[in-house]
């Protein structure tokens, strides 16, 4: 991380950032700008998707992990890479495979011939940003390996506990089309996802720029670092600064309670993804410029919170959430 | 499904009003007509009304049925001159056609809404205002119904978020109770049939008449009726076994102790300068002569006010009435009539030989009643069928018997002898063997109604009535003192007569029958007089007609004097008719009679028509005679009453029916600008108070125009759409008071306050334009809508 990050502001300025000591409280309007600035490099990397882009962040700034379900191709390795760079972070990518061991993803004690000590070799998952690529492949001891370390954010390897980055964060996909030889997520470990984004191909005019530009250069687009050390943090934290009113935690409640009781789901929201709701709804509204969280933020969370969590046909997703959004009333007073 | 069962609902509420009209109508023919007519008129919208777009249409038809009763009442009481359907039953009437019009065309779930309602308000005042076994069929059906569509409206509202749970039936519980019920009702049932209906009825709650040493004499509709049926003879009301009874004997009343209580003492001139000559013998003599004149052979115009006395009881009965009737109300009864007047007094002339002119009496046996024939009248002026009435004296003591104007037959209990009845000599009548008609006599009558529309069509001979020298003689030979106006003011009465018809009718008086210009002087005095009986004639006065005109009110005696006197001056005969009036008001449901009590005494007069003479009614406040039309007749009538009221007053009517039709066009466009106005006020008051009215007015504004927003819809989502409607509103004025809404919902108090602040100018500008928007709408195009779009905005 160099120590004096530019930012772009999206009108193609330079700015220069704040001072270098990110222990000091930043206030309101920076922060903005920083959103302002991630949101625009993400923007410039994924063409004409500005709400999976806004998806994204609201789960980053909420602490949460994210599950790709997509057709290859369609630039999730690109979005990864750039939102690692984005956030200052280290990137690693893990490929699952049916024979990949926990201790590749976790890590290992290897004994060092010289010393004859254990040293530790870290696994992917000593990074900030990992993307785990077709996660229904891996088995399920390597699947509840990394849940593990999803959860908790720690790995214990050999009877000892090591910490991973305060902002680790994974990105895994699968590929709804090939089922064959996979091991699809249980629901139960489905629901340590925050939400569940779905890129979807991209419309015309965006593939006809691609093209375009990919045809002038070699090299692909890349995104330019915004965030400094410690920041992404401070912005973590100061999501929980975003008011929620009894009125809209009454409306979550009652979105719960109304997934719970509708039959085309096989389970309802828990009080873990109600948890996670409230927390991307809060970031939601900070992306927005808002210190309070309406209705609006809550409804648009909705379908990626609640898709990755409630069980039940997957063409049918879309519509029952619908059903049950149009089934609580939103809270006007 | 749904616009049947509200379209059901409203007929069954409507039958329930018609079954309330009809019980208290007394013209049935007009009231099916206006029924069916709505009736048909709105299965037809219901069947078109979703396919069709001309709402217009469907709005002036309905408008049309609204107004009918109206119409139809004003029709009657105007044109016709009978009292009409009450004025809460025509409301009631028109509340009920609004009803059935409005679920024919309703569309949307609140238009049901509002039929439902106002069916559910028709039926509630329909059982609280009759107990009728129909009313309550009605009601119980209704109430069924009802329970069923609201059952229905509650499953549509929860049918999206209902999860159907599996539930399982407790069997053995329902067997349980259905048989327990079964069991009970039977043994109920078995009890109450095996000991006879006698046990079964409460004791102390209803009134009985026999077996139980307790008895109300009154009792009627009882298991037997009371004692008075059985001796019916102490008690006035019933009309039972007391017909043959016709030899009692009582001190009641005569007419003129009535005439006296009621009208009060005529004034006796005395003559003082020419008795004064002459000695006391011959003083005495006339002395007593004028007291001879005060038998009820005159009637004099000029009286006393009445003073306050209390009549005199007759024996047996505790009831004041002076007779009882069973037959059409309101009815004029004659009793006496008169022929000179002199400008102060009526008398009736000695020689006055009519009836010698009567046919002979004789007897028309019907239905084993021996009916005696009396009079038969031109088959052109009188309806055919005749009605039949039943008169029961009470308390009256006169030879005379009252009768409708034109009488027909008569009867009284098995007498069959034609010499029992006679006339009197003017043409009154009477038993003439008798001194007077006996207490409690039974008299049955049938008469017939008058037919006038001959009279009042141009082209007919019959509607010349005025007493030509050729028609003269052809006349018997009293007409003539029927003609006679008071001497020396005929000039003047003549030129005041014209004027009033022409002052009633509106326009000269050339193109008007006779029959138009009497009805013109009745008209004239019903409308410009007023009824007032304490105003008398002063004792000095000579020309009572003079007098009344002066003073424009008088006693009913007054009115009649100057109508009989206005007529003659026509060149028609006419004649002054003192009798009683027997008036709706005393009409008993329960029995089915009308009490005739001694207030009831009236004066009227009649007219000589083609050999019959016809009633007419100049006093207001009191009904016009009965008349007998057609429906063709009626019709024509009608048509022409209606046009003569929108000609005389057209631009009245055009402005009321115009402003209306305004008003409910623009309905939608008035609340809100009226709601806009009422929140004006919010501009003195703090920014998140004035933003908050400002949302209620939106809401109302949507209610108003009938935008449904879906329930998922946050208010940003429904402030997009409605703000974009706001002219002069830049994008990030409306983003800002959308934020301002969004905090006010959402965020934290205190600091929406502190923000509120800061933004307190640019929030005033937003909404006063939001505000404004009510009041531009106003003068928009008008558009004929009964469907409002429905806008989900998202």
């Amino acid at each position: 991380m160099t120590p004096n990050a530019t930012l772009v502001a999206p009108n193609g300025d330079l700015a220069i950032a704040g001072s270098m000591n990110e222990l000091s409280t930043m206030n309101a309007h920076t922060m903005q700008n920083l959103l302002l600035g991630l949101r625009s490099q993400l923007n410039l990397v994924l063409l004409g998707k500005p709400l999976v882009v806004e998806h994204l962040l609201a789960c980053v700034l909420a602490r949460g992990h994210v599950l790709f379900d997509d057709l290859p191709g369609l630039g999730k390795t690109t979005l990864a890479k750039a939102l690692a760079v984005a956030i200052g972070g280290k990137f690693m990518r893990v490929q699952c495979t049916p024979d990949l061991m926990p201790s590749d993803v976790t890590g290992f004690n290897i004994l060092n011939q010289k010393n004859r000590e254990f040293e530790f070799r870290s696994g992917p998952v000593f990074s900030d940003v990992l993307l785990t690529d077709e996660i229904n492949r891996a088995t399920p001891r390597t699947q509840s390996a990394l849940f593990e370390a999803m959860a908790e954010r720690q790995v214990t390897i050999d009877g000892e506990a090591r910490m991973l980055s305060s902002t680790f964060l994974v990105l895994a996909t699968q590929n709804p089309v090939e089922s064959l030889g996979a091991y699809p997520l249980p629901e139960a470990q489905l629901d340590r996802f925050a939400m569940k984004l779905r890129i979807g191909y991209p419309d015309r005019k965006n593939e006809l720029e691609l093209l375009a530009r990919s045809s002038r250069s070699l090299a692909e687009t890349s995104a330019i670092q915004v965030l400094q050390a410690g920041q992404l943090e401070q912005l973590q934290k100061s999501v929980t600064a975003i008011a929620v009113e009894l009125p809209v935690q009454e409306y979550l409640v009652s979105l719960a309670e109304a997934t719970r009781s509708n039959r085309s789901f096989l389970l309802g929201v828990s009080p873990r993804g109600l948890l996670q709701w409230q927390r991307v709804a809060q970031s939601r509204a900070m992306l927005h410029g808002r210190d309070f969280v309406t209705p609006d933020d809550v409804q648009d969370v909705a379908v990626p919170v609640l898709s990755v969590r409630l069980g039940g046909q997957a063409g049918s997703i879309d519509t029952a959430i619908d059903s049950v959004l149009n089934s609580v009333p939103v809270p006007i007073p | 499904m749904d616009r049947l069962s509200t379209f059901v609902l409203a007929l069954i509420a409507a039958l329930g009003v018609h079954l309330l009209r009809m019980h208290a109508s007394n013209d049935l023919l007009s009231l099916w007509l206006e029924s069916t007519f709505v009736l048909a008129a709105s299965c037809f919208a219901w069947f078109r009304i979703a396919n069709s777009k001309r709402d217009f249409l469907w709005l002036s038809i309905g408008s049309l049925c609204v107004c009918l009763p109206f119409m139809n009442s004003l029709v009657q009481v105007r044109l016709l001159g009978r009292p009409g359907e009450a004025n809460e039953l025509v409301w009631i009437a028109m509340l009920q056609y609004a009803a059935l019009w409005q679920s024919a065309i309703c569309l949307n779930s609140r238009q049901e809404w509002t039929s439902f309602l106002l069916s559910s308000f028709l039926m509630i005042f329909g059982i609280a205002t009759s107990d009728r076994e129909g009313m309550i069929v009605i009601v119980v059906v209704y109430g069924v119904f009802a329970a069923w569509w609201l059952m229905s409206r509650y499953w549509q509202r929860i049918e999206k978020g209902f999860v159907a749970a599996d539930s399982v039936p407790l069997v053995r519980l329902r067997i349980g109770a259905v048989s327990i019920a079964v069991l009970l009702s039977g043994l109920i049932s078995a009890i109450a049939m095996s000991t006879g209906s006698r046990l079964s009825s409460l004791d102390g709650f209803m009134p009985t008449s026999g077996g139980r040493g307790d008895s109300d004499p009154a009792a009627r509709n009882g298991i037997g009726d009371g004692d008075m049926l059985v001796a019916a003879k102490d008690q006035a009301y019933t009309f039972g076994p007391v017909e043959s009874d016709l030899f009692l004997d009582s001190k009641t009343p005569s007419l003129y102790d009535l005439i006296s209580d009621l009208y009060g003492e005529p004034f006796v001139r005395r003559e003082q300068t020419r008795t004064i000559s002459l000695d006391s013998k011959t003083q005495e003599a006339k002395e007593e002569s004028t007291e001879s004149k005060k038998s009820s052979r005159e009637f004099s115009a000029v009286r006393r006010p009445k003073e306050q006395t209390i009549p005199a009881k007759p024996k047996g009965t505790d009831s004041r009435a002076v007779f009882h009737l069973i037959g059409r109300v309101p009815q004029h009864l004659r009793l006496e009539t008169f022929d000179c007047f002199d400008g102060v007094s009526w008398s009736q002339s000695d020689d006055l030989l009519l009836h010698q002119d009567m046919m002979p009496i004789a007897i028309d046996t019907m239905q084993g009643k021996p009916w005696m024939r009396l009079q038969l009248y031109p088959p052109e002026l009188v309806h055919r069928v005749r009605e039949r009435q039943t008169v029961k004296v009470i308390g009256l003591k006169s030879l005379r018997l009252v009768t409708p104007s034109l009488l027909t037959h008569t009867y009284i209990d098995k007498v069959d002898q034609p010499d029992f009845f006679g006339w009197t000599m003017d043409g009154q009548l009477s038993m003439p063997n008798r001194d007077h008609v006996p207490q409690l006599s039974v008299v049955h009558q049938m008469y017939q109604t008058p037919q006038l529309h001959a009279l009042r069509d141009p082209s007919n001979p019959l509607s010349q009535i005025v007493m030509t020298e050729v028609r003269r003689e052809r006349s018997p030979i009293w007409i003539a003192k029927y003609l006679q106006s008071i001497p020396g003011y005929s000039e003047a009465l003549s030129s005041r007569t014209r004027e009033a018809i022409a002052n009633h009718w509106g326009h000269s008086i050339d193109g008007l029958t006779d029959w138009q210009k009497i009805e013109g002087v009745v008209g004239f005095l019903r409308n410009n007089f007023k009824h007032e009986p304490t105003a008398t004639v002063p004792a000095e006065c000579n020309n009572v007609v003079e007098h009344f005109f002066q003073r424009k009110q008088g006693p009913d005696y007054l009115f009649a004097s100057t109508a009989a006197t206005m007529i003659r001056t026509m060149g028609v005969p006419s004649r002054m008719v003192t009798g009683f009036y027997a008036s709706p008001d005393h009409y008993d449901l329960k029995s089915g009679q009308t009490e005739v009590l001694p207030e009831h005494l009236h004066t009227w007069a009649e007219v000589y028509c083609h050999g019959v003479w016809l009633a007419i009614e100049p006093t207001p406040g009191y009904a016009l005679p009965n008349e007998f039309r057609t429906w063709n007749q009626y019709a024509i009538e009608c048509a022409w009453t209606i046009r003569d009221s929108l000609y005389h007053k057209p631009i009245g009517y055009l402005i009321i029916s115009l402003s209306l039709f305004a008003l409910v066009l623009g309905r939608r466009r008035i609340a809100d600008a009226t709601l806009s106005f009422m929140v004006l006020g919010g501009a003195l008051a703090p920014a998140g108070l004035q933003v908050r009215w400002i949302q209620r007015l939106l809401e109302y504004r949507c209610w108003i125009y009938s935008r449904k927003h879906p329930t998922r819809t946050t208010i940003a989502q429904r402030l997009t759409g409605q703000l974009d409607e706001c002219v002069g509103l830049i994008a990030s004025e409306r983003d800002l008071y959308i934020q301002a809404v969004n905090r006010l919902a959402y965020a934290p108090h205190i600091k929406t306050i502190s923000w509120l602040r800061e933004h307190t100018a640019d929030l005033r500008i937003v909404c006063w334009a939001i505000t404004k928007r009510g009041w531009l709408d106003l003068f928009a195009r008008p558009k004929f809508a009964l469907r409002s779009k429905t806008e989900t905005t998202t």
